[in-house]
């Protein structure tokens, strides 16, 4: 049985005790300004761009603030959505690079004016395709923690790829964590594995499934997810570790 | 017809505020398509989006303009927003408003002297 949701908000945060110092930042620096996005489309998902004093920015997420509809075609709850974003990085951080480098830091905090959410660390970078060409390492790293998480809607435009640093990063992982026959639309990074035949699941791959099926809790997530979740991410897992193959997209 | 525009929030040190650049515009007319601007931030051709009503995948050839109408919807992240400038039909079945619930009470993270033990670098 999952614990209410305000018991896993207070985990979630509890656990930001072995934080990194990106994640102490977002949680203490002072905030010098807030935006909101200012769509005019009524009924979308709200954000807001927050800078920090340190000049560090990152995009907020409010638990009020996600589009009623998307979440429902997603079979993903609003304020669930907002609580995988964290949950999503604290995974990352668990499993150490390369996935703490690909998935942006996010924190759960209180912005005056926007409520409670999550504030995530901005990540330079646009949709560019040339990250498959420049970081394939990368994008190879994507396509398992993809598949891992049970990303719903990894399309086109859902990663950044700064080509400068030549970093990748894996923004929007509020629909995640599916469970078999949940709604997929696109899977960019496994399709792409798929179609250059590397579906096989690499040592740190292996390691990584391990791992998350080593721990008592999924590293942390049966504590910030919801039951029916986190056993499905556990069963992708085992079934990922006894093939040693990536899955089919949107196979969760 | 619809008209979106995909634009990104910039923070001006100088004046301290949040200016909204646009990055593109997407006009979709029936069967036609046009973008301008940074195609890049559009993906390619089989970027799909859901329908907002129907929760069919679509990309842009299935249907330019129901696909352009539900770009807000695919841009979550918060650094690019596709906002609907135009819209000369738009969809009849209203967004569902969510039943008000309580929200969730953040609590203050751990102290500081208790956060020291197991950095990472980030």
């Amino acid at each position: 049985m999952s614990l209410p949701l305000q018991d896993r908000v207070n985990l979630l945060q509890q656990a930001t005790a072995d934080g990194s110092p990106l994640e102490h930042l977002l949680l203490g620096d002072r905030v010098l300004t807030i935006a909101a996005n200012g769509t005019g489309n009524p009924g979308a998902s709200v954000t807001y761009l927050v800078v920090l004093e340190s000049r560090r920015q990152g995009i907020f997420k409010p638990f009020a603030g996600q589009h009623p509809n998307a979440c429902a075609n997603y079979q993903q709850d609003p304020f669930e959505a907002i609580i995988h974003e964290v949950a999503a990085w604290r995974l990352a951080h668990a499993l150490g690079a390369p996935w703490d480098q690909l998935v942006p830091t996010a924190v759960l905090r209180v912005l005056h004016g926007a409520g409670p959410g999550v504030l995530i660390n901005w990540r330079r970078g646009s949709p560019d395709p040339a990250v498959f060409e420049q970081a394939n390492a990368q994008v190879c790293a994507a396509a398992f923690w993809d598949a891992v998480i049970g990303q719903q809607d990894r399309h086109a435009t859902n990663f950044r790829y700064d080509a400068e640093t030549r970093r990748l990063a894996l923004i929007d992982n509020a629909f995640a964590f599916a469970r078999p026959n949940d709604l997929h639309n696109q899977s960019l990074f496994l399709a792409y594995r798929r179609s250059t035949h590397m579906v096989t699941l690499n040592g740190d791959e292996t390691t990584a499934l391990e791992t998350i099926l080593d721990s008592e809790d999924l590293l942390g997530l049966r504590l910030f997810i919801v039951e029916d979740r986190a056993d499905a991410l556990e069963a992708r897992a085992r079934d990922m570790l006894e093939r040693r193959l990536l899955p089919l997209p949107g196979d969760f | 017809m619809v008209v979106v525009e995909i634009r990104a929030p910039v923070y001006d040190e100088e004046s301290g505020q949040v200016e909204w650049r646009l990055r593109a515009l997407v006009k979709a007319d029936g069967a036609q398509l046009e973008i301008t601007g940074d195609t890049t931030v559009l993906g390619d051709k089989h970027f799909s989006v859901v329908d907002i009503q129907t929760s069919a995948r679509l990309s842009r050839s299935d249907d330019p303009e129901v696909w352009a109408r539900n770009l807000p919807h695919a841009y979550r992240a918060g650094d690019l927003v596709a906002r609907v400038v135009i819209d000369t039909n738009p969809p009849d079945v209203p967004v569902e408003p969510e039943a008000p619930r309580d929200l969730p009470i953040v609590p203050a993270p751990p102290p500081a002297a208790d956060r020291t033990g197991a950095v990472r670098s980030a």
